[in-house]
C-alpha cells in the first residue's frame, strides 16, 4: 500500500492556543529534533477569528498525507500578508467573523493568486452562501465540522485539493476542476443539492443527496446515461441549486463506481479513432455531429432561439450569426413578394469557403463547406444537411 | 356540374427562365428573360443578391456564385466585381 493511504487517521485534539495567534501551528513545529518534515511545497493557510479552531485544525491537517505546512492567521491583514510573503496551496477561510469578512479575503487571495486553492468554511447552512461561494470559483464550500467524519471527509477533501494540479480550463467557477472533480468533492463532503450544468443551449442537472449521486437528466435522458452524456461535456457553467429531497432515485450505485464506469466510457470514446475522412468531432455537441459528417463541411452554426446557438469552427460566431438571420430573413420576404414556394436553402462557392444557409423547425443553420466544392457539390451537401436537420 | 363558387387552387407563380445583368447599384443592364415577367421583381432578386454577396464580403467570405433555392424557382447569382449576372431557373413544385 503506498505511504500516502497509511495510518491517517485525523482526530480531534485540542491543544492549547497559540498566543501569538498566528505562525506555524504548534502541529508543523518539528518536535523532538526528528527529520524536518517533508511539505512537498504545499503549504495551508488557515483563517479564522476562532483560536481553538485555528490550533485544532492546524494540528489535523498537518497529518495529512502530503504532509502540509500549516500557517494559521486570525486576521484578514495577517492572512494577506502571509500569502505575499509565502507560496501557499490552499486557503481555508471561516466566512462569518465578526470584524472580518472571509468571503472578501477569499475573493482577493483568488484574484491575485489565481493557482491558490480557496475552501470556505462557514457554520451556517446557508444554500445562499453555498451557491455564492462556487459560483465566485471557491474550489470547496463546507460547513465547519463538528464530527470526527466531518473532520475526516474535510481531511480527505483538503488533501484531494492539495494533489490537483495546475489550472487545465474546465467548468466556470471552478476554472481548474473537470466535472469529476466537483462530483468527487460534493460527494465526499456528504453534500445534498443539485448541479446544474450548463454548456450552450444544452442544461443538465446532476441529484446529489447526503454524498450520493440519485439521478441526472439532459434532454430526454435520465440517470446514468444522462450522467454519462453529462459527464462527457469538457466545459460549461455551473451553478449548485438547493437539495431536492423529492426527487425519486434513479441511481443505486456508489458515485465513485458511477465516476469509474463515465470515465471509463469517456474514455473509450476519445481514444475511438475517427473513420477516414470524418471530422474529429469531440467535444461537439450531439445535435451538430450528424451534420458535420456531411462531406465538405468545415464549420457549423445553428441558431436555436434567441442568443442561442451551436458553434463548430466558425471564428466570429455572433457576426456570422447575424448575417445568417438577416440573409434568411431576406430571401424569405423575396420568396413571399415572387410567390416561388418556400425556400429550401441558400448556397454559395467563394475563394475562402463555400456557404450553406437553412432554417428548419424554428432553427437556423449556416454551414462553412470546404472552398473547393463546386456549386453542384455544394448543393448536394445542402440537401444532406436539410435532410439531417429535419430529422433532429 | 361546374361550381361557379370554387376559387382556383393557390400554387406558385409560374416563372420564364432566363438571366439579367445588373450593376453595383442594382440597376438592370440587360435581360433575356421576356418582357412580360415584372421589371418590379427583377429589381427586388437583384437587390436582395447583391445585398447578400456584399454582406458575405464585408465578412471575409467573397462569394464567386449564391444561389437561393426555392420550391418553384432557383435564383442563382454570379459576382461580376461589384454587379452580378441573375440566372431564373424554374422549378417542379
Amino acid at each position: 500500500m503506498p505511504a500516502i493511504a497509511q495510518a491517517w487517521s485525523p482526530t480531534l485534539e485540542v491543544t492549547p492556543p497559540n498566543p501569538a495567534g498566528c505562525g506555524p501551528s504548534p502541529a508543523a513545529e518539528n518536535k523532538g529534533g526528528g527529520p524536518p518534515i517533508t511539505t512537498g511545497n504545499r503549504r495551508i493557510l488557515i483563517l479564522d477569528d476562532d483560536q481553538e479552531f485555528l490550533d485544532t485544525y492546524g494540528r489535523i491537517l498537518a497529518r495529512l498525507p502530503s504532509r502540509p505546512e500549516i500557517r494559521v492567521a486570525n486576521g484578514a491583514a495577517r492572512a494577506l500578508a502571509l500569502l505575499e510573503s509565502e507560496p501557499f496551496s490552499l486557503l481555508i477561510a471561516d466566512l462569518r467573523m465578526p470584524r472580518i469578512d472571509g468571503f472578501q479575503v477569499l475573493m482577493a487571495a483568488r484574484r491575485k493568486f489565481p493557482t491558490l486553492k480557496t475552501v470556505a468554511i462557514t457554520g451556517l447552512g446557508d444554500q445562499q452562501y453555498r451557491a455564492r461561494a462556487y459560483a465566485s470559483g471557491i474550489d470547496l464550500y463546507t460547513e465547519k465540522p463538528t464530527t470526527p467524519t466531518e473532520i475526516r471527509l474535510l481531511s480527505e477533501c483538503v488533501e484531494a485539493l492539495l494533489a490537483q494540479g495546475g489550472p487545465e480550463g474546465g467548468f466556470r467557477g471552478f476554472q481548474s476542476k473537470s466535472l469529476m472533480d466537483l462530483i468527487q468533492i460534493e460527494c465526499l463532503s456528504q453534500s445534498s443539492g443539485v448541479l446544474r450544468i450548463t454548456r450552450g443551449s444544452l442544461e443538465g442537472k446532476v441529484w446529489i443527496d447526503g454524498g450520493n449521486v440519485i439521478d441526472a437528466e439532459v434532454q430526454d435522458l435520465r440517470g446514468e446515461e444522462a450522467f454519462r452524456e453529462i459527464f462527457g461535456w469538457k466545459t460549461g457553467n455551473f451553478e449548485m441549486l438547493p437539495a431536492d429531497s423529492k426527487r425519486p432515485r434513479t441511481i443505486f450505485g456508489s458515485y465513485e463506481s458511477l465516476l469509474l464506469d463515465s470515465a471509463q466510457t469517456m474514455d473509450e470514446t476519445l481514444t475511438a479513432e475517427p473513420a477516414e475522412g470524418e471530422p474529429e468531432l469531440q467535444g461537439m455537441a450531439w445535435v451538430l455531429q450528424p451534420l458535420a459528417r456531411v462531406r465538405g463541411v468545415e464549420s457549423l452554426l445553428l441558431l436555436t432561439g434567441p442568443g442561442q446557438s451551436e458553434a463548430w469552427g466558425v471564428d466570429n460566431q455572433e457576426e456570422f450569426a447575424g448575417w445568417t438571420h438577416r440573409v434568411l430573413a431576406e430571401f424569405q420576404e423575396l420568396g413571399e413578394k415572387l410567390n416561388c414556394g418556400p425556400l429550401r436553402s441558400i448556397e454559395a462557392a467563394g475563394s475562402v469557403r463555400g456557404v450553406v444557409v437553412l432554417a428548419q423547425n424554428g432553427r437556423e443553420l449556416m454551414a462553412g463547406m470546404d472552398r473547393k466544392l463546386n456549386a453542384r457539390q455544394i448543393r448536394a451537401a445542402g440537401k444532406e444537411l436539410a435532410t439531417h436537420l429535419s430529422k433532429e | 356540374m361546374n361550381n361557379p363558387f370554387k376559387s382556383k387552387p393557390v400554387g406558385p407563380a409560374r416563372f420564364p427562365r432566363g438571366s439579367y445583368t445588373v450593376n453595383a447599384a442594382g440597376s438592370i443592364v440587360v435581360s433575356t428573360l421576356p418582357g412580360s415577367f415584372p421589371r418590379e421583381l427583377m429589381l427586388a432578386i437583384g437587390k436582395v443578391m447583391l445585398a447578400a454577396l456584399h454582406s458575405a464580403r464585408e465578412l471575409g467570405t467573397p462569394f464567386t456564385e449564391l444561389a437561393a433555392d426555392f420550391a418553384g424557382l432557383e435564383v442563382r447569382a454570379r459576382d461580376l466585381t461589384g454587379g452580378a449576372i441573375i440566372f431564373m431557373t424554374p422549378q417542379e413544385y
